[in-house]
């Protein structure tokens, strides 16, 4: 017979407290799943922190931090979402996008596989962006603590000389253009849900817009806002920046760019798609004159090929955001209150 | 009061007994709905409430109603 | 969508709105009964393509807005019990109880589900048999038998861990309430298309005919709205009076037989309190004693306090189409969508909800 002291296990299939513990199953983590996906100089600097030079000039820093359910959706998942997120959000400070730092939060039991590919469309994400992914860092909570992961990723750009991204600088007459189909995101996820469940071919359009939207700032040199309308929808972001203008919007329901499933899932589910969260579609406020210009570069790019005028500033003076409806009268787009909720009445 | 949205039926499932189910397609959003109380048949339109095929619409009656409002247009 | 989008057309509005401007010669009070109409009328602007001799008027056909506060404690009692799974559809969540709200105790660790249909409440407690499931079913005729048709499916898979919190209505007796106040300024009713479409018309063709009032079965898109508010006013303006039908492609004659039969099989009437209004007999529905050990209320007891009504919501009197909610001296200034002093500021269906959120 051979005694054998019981050594603790070190392969696991799914995140254990001890991959958050700072010790050798921390490092294994690190080593096989976020390092080999992410690896740049940066990052292999290998300290507590990373240390790049800088030029002179202006820089954009944003936060975001991302919970979402399911984790995976068609057309994406939480990892693509955080890094696209984060990217998005600095390329509509008229930055561009240079280093993102990533924080996770793991439930334990989260499959480690799905930690993998969670990773891997973050590096995919990044690369199509063309943004390193620096730094990081791992905690793990006990079951229950967090629904499967949380990821936070904060992001530094660089602003271009020249450029001044500010809802100050709306004028009256300026358009307001979409960048594509409104809705597709929060009705993909909601599809996702159980307790909604319905089938649909729509994707997420979770995008980086960095590429697109610094082409357009190269083109055309006067944009006053850019704006990714995610939670709160186009609604919520464009009520924003009417109140930071000082601005009244007006939109024209006809030109709004809602494809039918959102419609449909809409009418279904007593929403309104003006209120649903996007995450690859960007508000552009402009003067009139660029508008041939600004869509022209925007239909240049996958995520910008439906590119619309939906709008435009009609005074100032006060904070407002109105509709013309399909029959031709108005009606106030008001923020919401809180979450929409699905009803049958 | 009561949200209720036409679809489609594109496919029947009467597996269980007092609760047949179809598949039903809104505009691209399939569902599945309840459609123990109508007689129909794949490629006819529901009414949707809560899950639940409460009539069936009549696309007869649904032409008439487009005529009367023609008529309508001409005789204004 | 087909069906729906043809009774959108702006043509046609326009063409009912010139048919409606050529038959009107003087004023006249009409009340759409059901929420989802008051909720379209406004998301429209229907009112403002009105001549003004037409004035509409917004009935009580919402159900989240005239469940009893009591009702709605009720189901806070219950959620916050131990093993207790309340699902609910989206729309109660927000409605103030005396206290507090089904999202309130929901951050404060009560199981509430949201669901679309109350089949789908079935499947959580078979997946759930160590729980207790209740369904908050709330509705009018349109949403009773689907309740009802759960708690059959329940009872055939032996799920005795299910059960309902009732807060069911019937619009007719509402009717004949606001009818028989002497004060009354309605001339004419559009009827709910979708209630209809269960119960069928052979009610009101009694009620029009006792009364001496039009009404008229209409639809929800902007094309049917106008259309039933047409047809009203051509009887009111010939001095007629009967109950006919706008909503053909939706509505049977005789409604939905199978849906009736449910009904009649496993529930009784019951005097019912109406949030704002009060009690109307014989307006609600409960389970049949012999069903009662589906019933929430005699599954959990539950001792109501003194239930405290804000004095100031004149929500009963909007809904009897006496005055309108521009007429509440709260309305949007104290009483708004984040702090509702009355229920129907809270379902976006809610008469004034749905002028808040759609103001010009």
């Amino acid at each position: 017979m051979e005694l054998n002291c019981p050594i603790p296990f070190t392969d696991s299939d799914c995140v254990l407290l001890a991959h958050g513990g700072g010790g050798r199953m921390t490092h294994q983590l690190i080593s096989r799943i976020f390092y080999p996906a992410f690896r740049n100089p940066l990052l292999e600097q290998d300290h507590d922190g990373c240390v790049f030079p800088v030029s002179a000039g202006r820089m954009a820093y944003s936060t975001d931090s991302f919970v979402v359910d399911p984790i995976f959706f068609p057309g994406g998942n939480i990892g693509d979402l955080a890094v696209n997120g984060t990217v998005n959000d600095l390329a509509c400070c008229g930055a561009k996008p240079l280093y993102l730092t990533a924080g996770f939060i793991l439930e334990e039991g989260l499959k480690l596989n799905d930690l993998e590919r969670i990773v891997q469309s973050m590096k995919k994400a990044a690369d199509r962006a063309g943004i390193q992914i620096v730094a990081g860092d791992t905690k793990v909570v006990e079951r229950g603590k967090c629904d499967k992961l949380f990821i936070n990723t904060s992001g530094i750009g660089i602003v271009p000389a020249g450029i001044h991204i500010a809802p100050s600088q709306v004028q009256e007459g300026d358009v307001v253009i979409c960048s594509g189909a409104i809705g597709v995101h929060g009705i993909t996820i909601l599809s996702a849900r159980e307790s909604l469940g319905f089938e649909t071919n729509l994707k997420s359009d979770t995008v980086s817009l960095n590429n697109m939207l610094s082409e357009l700032l190269t083109s055309i040199e006067e944009v006053h806002v850019l704006r990714d309308p995610t939670r709160g929808g186009v609604s919520g972001t464009l009520n924003e920046i009417a109140q930071a203008a000082n601005a009244e919007i007006i939109l024209d329901e006809t030109s709004l760019p809602i494809p039918e499933e959102v419609r449909a899932a809409s009418d279904i589910l007593g929403l309104d798609p003006l209120y649903i969260a996007n995450e690859g579609l960007v508000l552009i406020i402009l003067p009139e004159k660029d508008a041939q210009t600004a869509l022209s570069v925007m239909h240049r790019f996958d995520e910008g090929r439906k590119a619309t005028v939906i709008g435009r500033i009609s005074s100032k003076g006060k904070a407002l955001v109105r509709m013309k409806t399909i029959y031709g009268n108005y009606r106030i787009v008001d923020m919401l209150s809180g979450e929409q909720l699905p009803r049958i009445c | 009061m009561c949200l209720a949205v036409p679809g489609k039926i594109i496919s029947i499932d009467q597996r269980i007994e007092d609760l047949a189910m179809a598949k039903v397609d809104f505009g691209g959003i399939i569902k599945n709905i309840c459609i123990q109380w109508v007689d129909v048949a794949e490629g006819d339109y529901i009414l949707a409430h809560a899950g639940m095929a409460i009539s069936v619409v009549d696309s007869q009656e649904a032409e008439q109603t487009l005529a009367d409002l023609k008529q309508l247009t001409i005789d204004c | 969508m087909k069906y729906a989008d043809e009774y959108k057309d702006k043509q046609q509005v326009q063409a009912l709105v010139h048919a409606i401007r050529k038959t009107v010669t003087r004023p006249w009070h009409i009340m759409e009964i059901c929420g989802g109409q008051t909720y379209a009328i406004a998301r429209y602007r229907l009112e403002e393509m009105l001549p003004p001799e037409i004035r509409l008027l917004h009935g009580p056909g919402c159900p989240v807005c005239v469940t009893p506060v009591e009702t709605i404690d009720r189901a806070l009692y219950i959620a916050s019990q131990p093993n207790v799974i309340l699902a609910s559809f989206g729309d109660m969540m927000r409605v103030p109880g005396s206290k507090e709200d089904l999202l309130q105790i929901k951050a404060k660790g009560a199981d509430i589900r949201m669901l679309y249909s109350p089949l789908d409440a079935v499947t959580l407690a078979a997946e759930n048999p160590d729980k207790e499931v209740v369904f908050f079913a709330i509705g009018f005729e349109t949403t009773t038998p689907i309740h009802l048709m759960a708690l059959k499916e329940a009872i055939r898979r032996k799920l005795d861990n299910f059960s309902l919190l009732t807060s069911l209505f019937t619009v007719p007796p509402a009717i004949e309430t606001i009818l028989s106040d002497k004060d009354c300024k309605v001339d004419g009713f559009l009827t709910a298309g979708h209630v209809c479409a269960i119960t069928g018309n052979s009610t009101y063709h009694r009620l029009s005919e006792q009364y001496k009032t039009p009404m008229v079965v209409t639809g929800f898109e902007p094309v049917d709205l106008l259309y039933g508010i047409y047809r009203c006013l051509c009887q009111l303006e010939a001095g007629i009076y009967k109950s006919e039908n706008a909503y053909k492609r939706a509505v049977p004659e005789e409604g939905n037989l199978q849906a009736r039969a449910l009904m009649d099989e496993m529930l009784k009437p019951c005097d019912q309190e109406w949030r704002g209004i009060g009690i109307i007999p014989n307006s609600g529905r409960q389970l049949r004693q012999e069903l009662k050990k589906y019933s929430s209320r005699e599954k959990f007891r539950f001792h109501p306090k003194e239930i405290r009504f804000p004095s100031a919501c004149i929500a009963g009197e909007i809904m009897r189409g006496k005055k309108q909610p521009g007429d509440c001296p709260h309305f949007g200034t104290a009483c708004h969508p984040e702090h509702p002093i009355g229920a129907p500021m809270v379902s976006s269906e809610g008469v004034c909800a749905a002028y808040y959120m759609n103001k010009k």
